[in-house]
């Protein structure tokens, strides 16, 4: 016979131990957005990728012809009108992915996000892949789709505004030291005020758009073609003509929307840069009434108005950049900041090449843009002159060219540090970049602003794209390192 | 319908060589097959923006140099005063019709940074406004 022992383990008891409570720790993820934000990158430089193909930085090295010209007919659709679709297809996905950085630092109410993102996802890839299908095709079913998706980014941008609308004690919750006033969020006010002159804009380009094709607003009886802002700016001008309303509207959306985004960007680097205290509630106000002016000054084609408004919105950014670039360094150097000579401080700030060249980036498109402000205080006086016609319709395209590139190179560079990519890849990314930005920028700058004696010099030009293939090899390299670093790292997410 | 319009026409006349020198912006693809295939000059026409009468000098081409912006030098007499009514015609359809008066100084009326007081005045009015109005919504449901 076996005799079977159970054994049981019985907590000693004493009645002076407290019993153990036990609870659940579940993990909440925080909201990341970083497949999204990775397929929009992707999408957008597949579209850039064949952009390219009729690109002057790649056209120049290859005879000055595109590699597809059997796309390119004008019997089809005319090149305005193909570049106009070309600029939309382009410029929304571009927008979308800029909101959702914005949603990735400023948490919104979280019932609006599957609405956000059923909305603002989809209106993407329908706006990108529509407009450049009806670009080269002309067939019409593709931009009503096309005209689909645009209504689903501004129905977003609603979304957006109910989504991020601050009250005072409620949302949102929590506040950094120094972003509210009399109780009230200003970062979340700052957004609000700009997606409703964002949209503002949109409608602005949608109306002139509907008149000049339908003629069913105004019923001026326009010639129903395309036509781009920076081919009739002039118009208005030089034979004593006025433009007529759709023409103003175009010319005023084209000024300002790009204007915004930049705004956007702003205000994603107000959360990195880590500003607090009284200057950030200094800066904080003078966002909107920088804003608000701006957008208003495009809407009624006053340089001088715009000039005001984007005048605040400079000061700003200077001042964030260069506290971003502080807290940087008092990063990197933890402890031993409070001790450290400025040469010290200045070598912290290099061996950081990613941060470094984002906030320099967002520091000198402040200083570079002086230079073009002066372009246009000289305008009536020298621009307008019969022999500065190629050179200001270059300028005009150039300046938004340059706008657009830098706000994509500042989300890349963000991209790569809130991805956590590390190591030597973060440093040559970091590199790569800081050289693309000083010769693509700067010189970009020059070749605008030439004097018409040098119309023909094109060094200045060469430098350019010779900095826009470093920014190109720099996104090939950084959208890999995106891709390794894809999945959600442990440490972003936080118990409850 | 589908026209290929020139979009914009500049023109200077130089009085010593009698040339007229336009600067047509027409963006095309393939300039030897989209182009400006004729321009048509009037000179003190009787109706400057609607010429009836056929034109004073004709002028063809069979391609454009540039893809978007292009300069027409167009010699003809036209004194030290006078009306010049100018059509370009793309060969694909469409035309844009400029009239320029010689002997008229150049004039475009300048403004200045005064024309944007009132517009941040009233942008800080409004900010302000919703900053001081805002903080009250909401409020009577919230418990302190």
């Amino acid at each position: 016979m076996v005799l079977k022992i159970e054994t049981e383990i019985v907590p000693f008891k004493t009645g002076l131990e407290s019993s153990m409570e036990t609870q659940e720790m579940k993990l909440e993820p925080e909201t990341s957005f970083k497949k999204i934000h990775y397929i929009l990158f992707l999408f957008v430089f597949v579209q850039v990728l064949w952009y390219l193909t009729f690109s002057e930085p790649l056209t120049v090295l290859i005879g000055g012809e595109p590699i597809f010209p059997f796309f390119l007919s004008d019997d089809v659709i005319s090149r305005t009108a193909r570049i106009v679709m070309i600029y939309h297809s382009l410029a929304l996905p571009f927008l979308i992915a800029n909101t959702f950085w914005v949603l990735e630092h400023y948490e919104i109410r979280k019932k609006w996000l599957p609405t956000l993102k059923v909305l603002l996802i989809p209106s993407a890839f329908l706006v990108g892949i529509n407009g450049m299908i009806f670009a080269y095709t002309r067939l019409r079913l593709f931009h009503e789709l096309f005209t689909f998706g645009m209504l689903l980014c501004f129905i977003g941008g609603i979304v957006f505004v109910i989504a991020a609308w601050p009250v005072k004690g409620r949302f949102p919750k929590t506040n950094p030291r120094g972003s509210t006033f009399r109780g009230l969020n200003l970062e979340y006010f700052n957004l609000v005020i700009l997606a409703i002159c964002i949209m503002v804009s949109a409608i602005y380009g949608a109306l002139a758009a509907i008149e000049n094709f339908t003629n069913s607003i105004w019923g001026l009886n326009r010639e129903p073609i395309a036509f781009l802002a920076e081919a009739i700016i002039r118009h208005g001008i030089t034979f004593g003509h006025e433009h007529d309303i759709v023409q103003d509207m175009i010319v005023g959306h084209l000024h300002i929307q790009l204007a915004q985004s930049a705004a956007m960007v702003m205000l994603v680097a107000f959360r990195t840069s880590k500003l607090s205290g009284k200057l950030y509630t200094y800066l904080l106000l003078f966002t909107p009434i920088g804003v608000i002016t701006l957008s208003y000054g495009a809407w009624v084609l006053n340089h001088y108005v715009i000039w005001v408004g984007a005048g605040l919105l400079i000061l700003v950014t200077i001042i964030m950049s260069i506290v971003g670039m502080k807290t940087t360094i008092k990063e990197h150097l933890g402890d031993d900041y409070r001790s450290a000579s400025r040469s010290e401080k200045l070598k912290a700030l290099f061996r950081e090449p990613v941060k470094l060249t984002y906030y320099y980036l967002l520091f000198i498109a402040e200083l570079i843009v002086f230079p073009q402000i002066y372009v246009g205080l000289v305008t009536d006086d020298v621009y307008r002159l019969h022999s500065y016609v190629q050179l200001e319709y270059n300028f005009n395209v150039a300046h938004w060219h340059q706008l657009a590139v830098m706000i994509a190179v500042a989300l890349m560079i963000h991209a790569i540090d809130f991805f956590r990519v590390k190591g030597r890849l973060k440093k040559i990314l970091g590199w790569i970049f800081f050289i693309g930005v000083n010769l693509t920028f700067p010189f970009a700058m020059i070749h605008m602003v030439r004097p018409v004696e040098w119309e023909g010099v094109g060094i200045f030009l060469t430098i350019t794209f010779l900095g826009v293939w470093f920014l190109l090899a720099g996104f090939v390299l950084g959208l890999y390192a995106l891709g390794k670093n894809l999945k959600p790292n442990p440490l972003t997410s936080k118990l409850t | 319908m589908k026209a290929h319009s020139p979009i914009t026409m500049d023109m200077e006349y130089d009085l010593d060589a009698q040339e007229l020198s336009v600067k047509i912006t027409h963006g095309v693809t393939d300039p030897t097959y989209h182009y400006i295939y004729l321009m048509e000059v009037w000179v003190n026409s009787s109706d400057p923006y609607h010429p009836p009468e056929a034109p004073d000098y004709s002028f063809h081409f069979t391609e454009q140099p540039a893809h978007n912006i292009n300069n027409y030098i167009l010699s003809f007499p036209a004194g030290d005063k006078a009306n010049i009514t100018v059509t370009a015609h793309c060969s694909l359809g469409g035309s844009l019709t400029e009239h320029f008066y010689i002997g008229q100084p150049y004039y475009n009326p300048h403004g200045t940074f005064s024309l944007a007081v009132i517009p941040t005045i009233v942008s800080t009015i409004i900010v302000f406004g919703l900053l001081f109005i805002l903080p009250m919504l909401g409020q009577k449901t919230h418990q302190k």
